[in-house]
Parts: C-alpha cells; structure tokens; sequence
C-alpha cells in the first residue's frame, strides 16, 4: 500500500512538473508574440513621444539611445525586423536632429545585422545619412560614410549598368570627395573616390581632388600611385594650367631649401611666388585668403 | 492622561536590532540585484564595439579593393599577414575584455587599411583575406559556390565578463553584411 502511494506520489509530481513546463513554454511564446506590441511601444511615433517628453525631447532621445545601445547587442539585430531600427531612427533624428550619432548608428545598424539585409534596409540606410548630411553639411565622417554606403553595400545589390546604380556610384564619388578633401578616412581613399568621378566622367574634378590631397601623403608608394593616376589623368585632357607641373616644383623647392618639414608645412611657410601660387591650389584656400 | 503618555512612548519607541537587520539584508539584496543588472547592462552596450568596428572594417576592405584589386589581411604582427583566425593571430595582442589602447604599435598592415580607431579597445580584431580558389575556414560549400570570389573574414573576439568564455562577432564578405555571433552576447 505504501508503495502504491509513493508510486502515485512520484508520477504526481513528474505530471505537474511536465505540466508546469509546458505552461512556461506557451507563456514564453505568448511573451514573445507579444513583444512586437511592446516594442512598438517602446519606440513612440516622434509626435506621440514629443508630448510624452512634455517639452523634453532631448532627454527623450537620450532615453531612447540608452534604450538602443543595451539593447542593440542581443535584440535589436538580432531577432527584431528592420523596421524597429527605422523607428529609433526616426523617433530620435525628429525629435533632436542634432543628435548626430543617431544618423551614424541609425545606418549601421540597418546595414550590419545578424538577420538577412535587404536593398531596401540599405536604401534606407543611405536616407538616414543623407538626412544627417541635411543637417550636417559639412561633416566629413556622414558624408564619407554615404560615399561608402553607396558604392560598396547599395551599388553591389543593384543591377550593373542601371540608373540606380549609375547614380548610386556617381553620387558617392562626390560623397567622397567633399570627404577626403576634408581629410576624412584612409589615405588611398582619394584614389577610390578619383575612380568613382571618372567612372561618372568628372575627370576634372577627379584630378582636382588628386591634386589636392598629393601633399598629404606621406608614402612614397602611395604618392607614386597618386602621381601616376594623375599623369593619366592629364593625358585624357582633365588638367587645367598645367596644375601638377607647379605642385612638382613646388616639391622640388622644398627639398631643396627645407627638406625637415613636409610638403603641406611648406606651402604655408614658402615665402615665393610660387609656393603663394601652391596654397590657391589647395581646396578650401586662396592665396587672397592668405594675404 | 497617563495612559496617552503610556501610548506615545510605545509608538516612539524606536525599531529593534532585529528590524534593522531584516531592513539592512532587504537593502542589500535590492542593491546586489541592480548592481547585477548594471553590469549586465553596461556588458550589453560595450558589447556594440564590436559591430560597429566590424562595419568599419568591412566598408574599408571594400573600398581598398576596389582600389588594389586585393583585400587587406590585418593581424597580429607586421609583415606576415595571419594565416588562421583565433585570438592568438588578432590585434591587439593582450587578452580579450582587457582595455587596450588599439593604435599604439599597431601592425603596419591595420594602418594600410586605413583602420585605426582612436582610444581604447576591448575586442581584439583580425582580417583574414583569400584567392576564390582557397577555401575560408568555417565556411561550407564555398568551393563549388557560384560566388565565387576573393574573400575576408574580418573576427571580433571578447571576454567583456571575463569568464574565460571568448565570444566571437565574425563577418565574411561572401555573406553580404550578415553578422554570426557565437558563444554569447556577453
């Protein structure tokens, strides 16, 4: 009798434990059929969350962000739909357009992700820098990202040859050109954007932008390449007045009278007309400026 | 009159040693769970260095071989390009999770590439670059894979809660921009 009632006792206990197991297992997926509502929640339309914030918007996109970046990692792209990231975007780049690592996040994260990425995720990915580049028209970092974005995630998704592609390529030359003129990114990056300009033919202002950005680089092999694509350039008739010919005697002189300091430290230091003639080359400056 | 003398020095007659203790556990247990909670979450937010110095990379390989025709492979060392992935062949050198300062001695070939993130680091990073014909490890069916093609896989490694347990954030050109992650989030 006694061990009837452990038996009973035992198969008991196993039953409501399987039974227990099994109710965490249905509320785990109703928890997780209900977390697109909570989600949804959690990123407000940017008119709904400016009147929560009560006038606080920048302290409701802190919020948000503080949101993002915990859960970024192991949510955000990792199981929710892109569309969770435009919300973010959105809601933050609305209520404070100033926040400018928003547009920056805002793109990577739709383009870099443990799920499947559409063309569409990169189309929108573009928008949102092209967005911050509204806002921020003269940062380099969004407009180099853009450059990038265009010509090596959107314009390998597009079919080659189309208008979209052609105009994908050709507007990320220019991206990167307003980039490296700035100064933004790796010092062979002016070669990939030159290519890019005379893929749209804007051969002028592909070796404008060679020309500009010689007297930073530093290695010789680099400067050679630099050197050459310019010579070729000016061969397919891009040159106007014979602007490599002055930038090389302006090196030549440096070497010859202050060969310690770099090329760029020269142009400003050099005292003859020559070097003057130098400076106006250089994007952003004039010799008058100088003056 | 006496008995509401009597009532007041009851009611204000302060809690026992026992009461404070069960207040003070209570106190502490609540502090030991959000502390808990703090770490994990600032574990989670540092753990986005990863994806986001992948991107960079991967936006950078692109870009130089659209220029040098090749990708660039980045390690540990200048002047041999690593041969296999793992913590042992990635920049910078130190154990995973620990901070490190990223561009001081870099190997010459981060530099190539244009990647230098300023301040520290707390994954350690490798690119590994090969010729279509060569199989990339951890990659199944490449060989007879249409898309064929030069390819990188650019690794992550952290220990950012430092149980000896080292997760990796890997992304490989050949699979779009679709980030594997394994072991753990952190």
């Amino acid at each position: 009798m006694s061990a009837l009632r452990t038996a009973i006792a035992v198969t008991a206990a196993l039953a409501a434990f399987g039974a227990a197991n099994q109710l965490r297992a249905a509320q785990n997926r109703s928890y997780e059929g209900a977390r697109r509502v909570l989600d949804d929640a959690q990123i407000p339309h940017p008119t709904v969350a400016r009147l929560v914030s009560l006038g606080h918007t920048e302290w409701m996109v802190d919020v948000l962000w503080i949101n993002a970046t915990l859960y970024y990692s192991d949510t955000l792209y990792a199981r929710l739909p892109s569309r969770y990231l435009r919300s973010y975007t959105r809601t933050m780049s609305e209520l404070d357009p100033n926040f400018r690592q928003s547009y920056l996040w805002g793109a990577l994260a739709l383009v870099y992700r443990t799920s499947r990425v559409e063309t569409d995720d990169v189309r929108d990915a573009v928008e949102v820098l092209r967005q911050g580049i509204r806002r921020f028209p003269n940062d380099p970092e969004l407009r180099g990202q853009l450059g990038l974005y265009l010509a090596f995630e959107l314009g390998p998704r597009l079919r080659p040859g189309s208008a979209e592609h052609l105009a994908a390529r050709a507007q990320a030359g220019e991206a990167l050109r307003r980039a490296c003129e700035a100064g933004w990114g790796p010092s062979w990056l002016p070669l990939a954007a030159a290519s890019l300009l005379s893929e749209a033919h804007r051969e002028p202002a592909a070796l404008e932008l060679l020309q500009g950005v010689l007297y930073r680089i530093v290695e010789p092999s680099l400067r050679e390449r630099v050197e050459s694509r310019i010579a070729a350039l000016q061969r397919a008739g891009g040159d106007r007045g014979g602007i490599t010919e002055t930038l090389r005697a302006i090196d030549s002189q440096r070497a010859a009278e202050m060969p310690w300091i770099s090329p760029t430290l020269y142009v400003f230091l050099g005292s003859s007309p020559l070097t003057r003639r130098g400076v106006g080359l250089l994007p952003g400056y004039s010799s008058a400026r100088l003056r | 009159m006496r008995r509401s003398l009597q009532n007041l020095r009851k009611s204000s007659g302060g809690m026992t040693l026992v009461e404070l203790m069960i207040v003070v556990v209570i106190l502490g247990i609540l502090a030991g769970i959000a502390g808990i909670s703090y770490s994990i979450y600032i574990r989670r937010s540092r753990s986005q260095e990863a994806t986001t110095q992948l991107a960079s990379i991967a936006a950078r390989e692109a870009a130089y071989r659209s220029e040098f025709a090749v990708y660039c492979p980045a390690g540990a060392s200048s002047g041999s390009p690593p041969t296999s992935l793992g913590t042992s062949n990635a920049w910078p050198t130190t154990s995973p999770g620990t901070l490190t300062e990223f561009a001081s001695g870099a190997p010459v070939e981060w530099l190539q590439l244009g990647y230098r993130p300023t301040g520290t680091v707390r994954y350690r990073y490798v690119v590994l670059t090969g010729q279509p014909t060569t199989s990339p490890p951890g990659v199944t069916g490449w060989s007879t894979s249409p898309n064929q093609d030069l390819w990188f896989i650019a690794e992550a490694y952290g220990d950012l809660d430092r149980d000896n347990t080292v997760s990796t954030h890997r992304l490989f050109s050949g699979n779009g921009n679709t980030l594997q992650v394994t072991n753990e989030y952190e």
